[in-house]
């Protein structure tokens, strides 16, 4: 049956190993190495009092994994501040629909500004929950597609 | 996806470049990535456009037909590994002369094993024309692989 062949060639084609490979990631992993990806500084402060910096990348994808505990999946975030200091932030979310999104929002807003407040320490100037305003952008029904 | 892109391509050089640019546009990318498809899928919609980037970039799209003539014929021991070789041979021949979206439907579905939604999602297009396309690309194969009956 041509059919059979079709599998037959499909399985082939999925089994075999592709000629080259091993070289070709070997030359990928090292042209991935010399990519950069511009990230922003933020001010931050270590348990001692002493001044750091830790990048807007480090912060977003902790915002990120936080705010994916609640069921939703951050979509942007921007940072509010002048310079190297920040002063609050505007999460923009999907989530699932026929949730309580006033309280879902509250739940966000707390659950993001313990990620500021464990990754900058003692915020000057300070900023509370309020500082932090959160946007639904989409909704949807799927769970896997939040 | 450089199995992907070589099928795609018909060409391991070409594929090289591409899942090379594919890679380091999803590293770029990474931290707008929203996870609302699985990480497979996003690389193999990236890795996709490249390669119709390398495409319209260096060369026109196959069009000729080809006849059957041109494929390669099969040994006299079916079960041998050369056999194997010569069907993969064969297999990228008739694929490449497939319409694009019918090659990248049928090895997605057939060689990634990817659902119809996830084909959809990596070329931004239905389950529904994905289902028409598939049948379309078997029925070009099963054609241009009659020889291996």
């Amino acid at each position: 049956m041509t059919d059979d062949v079709l599998s037959r060639a499909a399985h082939a084609a999925r089994t075999q190993t592709e000629p080259g490979w091993i070289d070709i990631s070997a030359t990928i992993k090292q042209r991935l190495r010399t990519i950069t990806r511009r990230s922003r500084p933020i001010r931050a402060a270590a348990d001692n009092g002493a001044t750091l910096f830790i990048t807007d990348q480090v912060l977003i994808s902790a915002l990120r994994v936080a705010v994916a505990e609640l069921r939703c999946e951050l979509d942007r975030v921007q940072l509010i501040g002048d310079g190297d200091t920040c002063t609050g932030a505007v999460l923009e979310v999907a989530t699932l629909y026929g949730l309580d999104l006033h309280a879902l929002a509250d739940q966000i807003r707390t659950i993001a500004y313990r990620v500021f407040a464990d990754l900058l320490g003692p915020i000057d100037p300070p900023f509370g929950t309020d500082g932090i305003d959160i946007v639904i952008t989409d909704l949807t029904t799927d769970p896997d597609h939040r | 996806m450089f199995r992907y892109a070589r099928r795609m391509l018909n060409d391991q050089g070409d594929a090289e470049e591409v899942v090379q640019d594919a890679f380091v546009a999803a590293w770029k990318a990474l931290p707008d990535f929203r996870g609302d498809a699985p990480l497979r899928t996003w690389l193999f919609t990236i890795t996709g456009r490249k390669a119709v980037d390398l495409v319209r970039k260096k060369r026109a799209m196959p069009v000729e037909e080809t006849t059957l003539t041109d494929l390669p014929a099969p040994g006299t021991d079916p079960a041998g590994q050369a056999v194997q070789a010569g069907l993969l041979d064969a297999l990228g021949a008739a694929l490449a002369e497939l319409p694009w979206l019918q090659r990248a439907v049928w090895l997605l579905r057939e060689v990634e094993q990817m659902s119809y939604a996830e084909i959809a999602s990596v070329l931004n297009t239905t389950p529904t024309v994905v289902r028409g396309q598939l049948s379309r690309a078997r029925v070009g194969l099963q054609h241009r692989l009659e020889a291996w009956r």
